[in-house]
C-alpha cells in the first residue's frame, strides 16, 4: 500500500494552502517544534540515563519516570501537532525525502520504546534497576531519539 | 569600533579553514546538525532544572541533587554547542555580522549566561534552607522563568538566522 494518495490529498487541503500563503507560519511552527524537541530530549535523556544508572540513582527510576510522564506526553503532543502542520507546507517534498522517511521509520520504535519503558516502570512490583532488558531498552531509546533528531535536521538538506 | 569588528569578520571569513568549511559539501551540514542537537541537549537539561525550581517536575528530589546531577550534562552540550557555533560563525562571519537574528541571539546568549551567574552567587547560596521544598523561593522561580524564556528566545533567534540570509 502506498501512502502517496494520502500525501497528495494533504498537499491539497485548505491547511496546506494557508501555510503556503503565510510568510511566517512555517517559521513560527518550526521554532515551536524545536522548543518541544528540547523538552522531549530533556525528559528522554533523564529517564533513560536514570535507567542506565548514570544519574539520580538515589531515587527509584519509576518515580522519576512518573514525575516526568506529563512532560513527555505534553512535549510529544506539541511535536506531533507542529510536525503535522510543517508537513502540510511541503507534503510532496516530505513524501519523496529520504531523511523524512528515515525519521518516520525511526520514530515508530522510538515512540513504542519510550511508552513501553514508562508503562513497564509504572507496573507494580517491578525491579527495573537490576533489569538488563530495561537497560538495553534505555540505551536503544537514546540511540533512536538521537537518530530521529539527526534525520529531522537532515530533511532540510535533501 | 563597528568598522573594526566588521573588518575582523571579513578577515575571519576569508581565512583558509573558514573558506574550506563554508565550501564543504558534508562538513558544514554535519557541524550545523551537531550544533542543533547540542542546543537541544543544553536547553532540554536546563529546562528540567528550571522546572524543578518551579516545582513542576521532580518535586520530591532535592534541588541541589537535580542541579548537581543534570547540569554536568548541560556543560557537555554547551561545549559542543560553543565549538560548533564558533566554527559556523567563522565560516559565515560576514553574513552573521549583518544578520539581525544573529545579533539578537548573541545578546540573548550574554543574558542567559548572566542569569545563572547571578542565581548562583545570590539565592542559591541559601539552597540548604529550601533544598527539599517543592516550591522554591520567589527569586529562584524568577531565575527559572528567565532561563526558560531566554533559552526559548535563543532557539527562535538561532533558527531565524537562516530566514534572514
Amino acid at each position: 500500500m502506498s501512502l502517496l494518495p494520502l500525501f497528495h490529498w494533504y498537499d491539497h487541503t485548505a491547511l496546506a494552502a494557508a501555510m503556503h500563503k503565510s510568510t511566517w507560519a512555517f517559521a513560527v511552527v518550526e521554532m515551536i517544534h524545536l522548543i518541544g524537541l528540547a523538552l522531549l530530549g530533556g525528559v528522554v535523556l533523564i529517564v533513560n540515563l536514570r535507567l542506565l544508572g548514570v544519574i539520580l540513582r538515589q531515587r527509584p527510576a519509576d518515580r522519576i519516570a512518573r514525575d516526568l510522564s506529563p512532560l513527555l506526553v505534553a512535549s510529544m503532543a506539541v511535536l506531533t501537532v507542529t510536525g503535522i502542520l510543517m508537513v502540510s507546507e511541503e507534503a510532496m517534498k516530505c513524501y519523496y525525502n529520504t531523511a523524512f522517511r528515515l525519521k518516520m521509520l525511526l520514530l515508530v520504535p522510538a515512540l513504542l520504546l519510550s511508552f513501553g519503558i514508562h508503562r513497564r516502570l509504572a507496573a507494580a512490583g517491578k525491579q527495573p534497576d537490576s533489569d538488563r532488558v530495561t537497560k538495553l531498552a534505555a540505551g536503544a531509546s537514546l540511540a533512536l531519539w538521537f537518530g530521529v533528531g539527526v534525520a529531522g535536521r537532515a530533511i532540510g538538506y535533501l | 569600533m563597528s568598522l573594526s569588528l566588521l573588518q575582523f569578520c571579513q578577515w575571519l571569513n576569508d581565512t583558509g579553514p573558514s573558506t574550506a568549511l563554508r565550501e564543504s559539501v558534508y562538513v558544514f551540514p554535519i557541524v550545523e546538525s551537531l550544533h542543533t542537537l547540542a542546543i537541544t541537549l543544553v536547553v532540554g537539561t536546563v529546562a528540567m532544572v528550571d522546572l524543578r525550581l518551579l516545582g513542576i517536575v521532580l518535586k520530591k528530589e532535592p534541588v541541589s541533587r537535580v542541579a548537581g546531577q543534570i547540569l554536568p550534562l548541560t556543560w557537555i552540550g554547551f561545549a559542543v554547542m560553543l565549538v560548533s557555533g564558533l566554527m559556523l560563525f567563522a565560516a559565515e562571519a560576514v553574513k552573521c555580522y549583518h544578520n539581525p537574528a544573529f545579533r539578537l541571539k548573541l545578546i540573548l546568549l550574554a543574558l542567559v549566561g548572566l542569569n545563572p551567574l547571578i542565581f548562583h552567587f545570590t539565592i542559591y547560596r541559601s539552597v540548604a534552607r529550601w533544598d527539599e521544598a517543592p516550591r522554591t523561593p520567589g527569586r529562584a522561580r524568577l531565575a527559572a522563568v528567565l532561563s526558560l524564556t531566554l533559552w526559548s528566545g535563543i532557539i527562535v533567534a538561532g533558527r531565524a538566522i537562516a530566514y534572514f540570509n
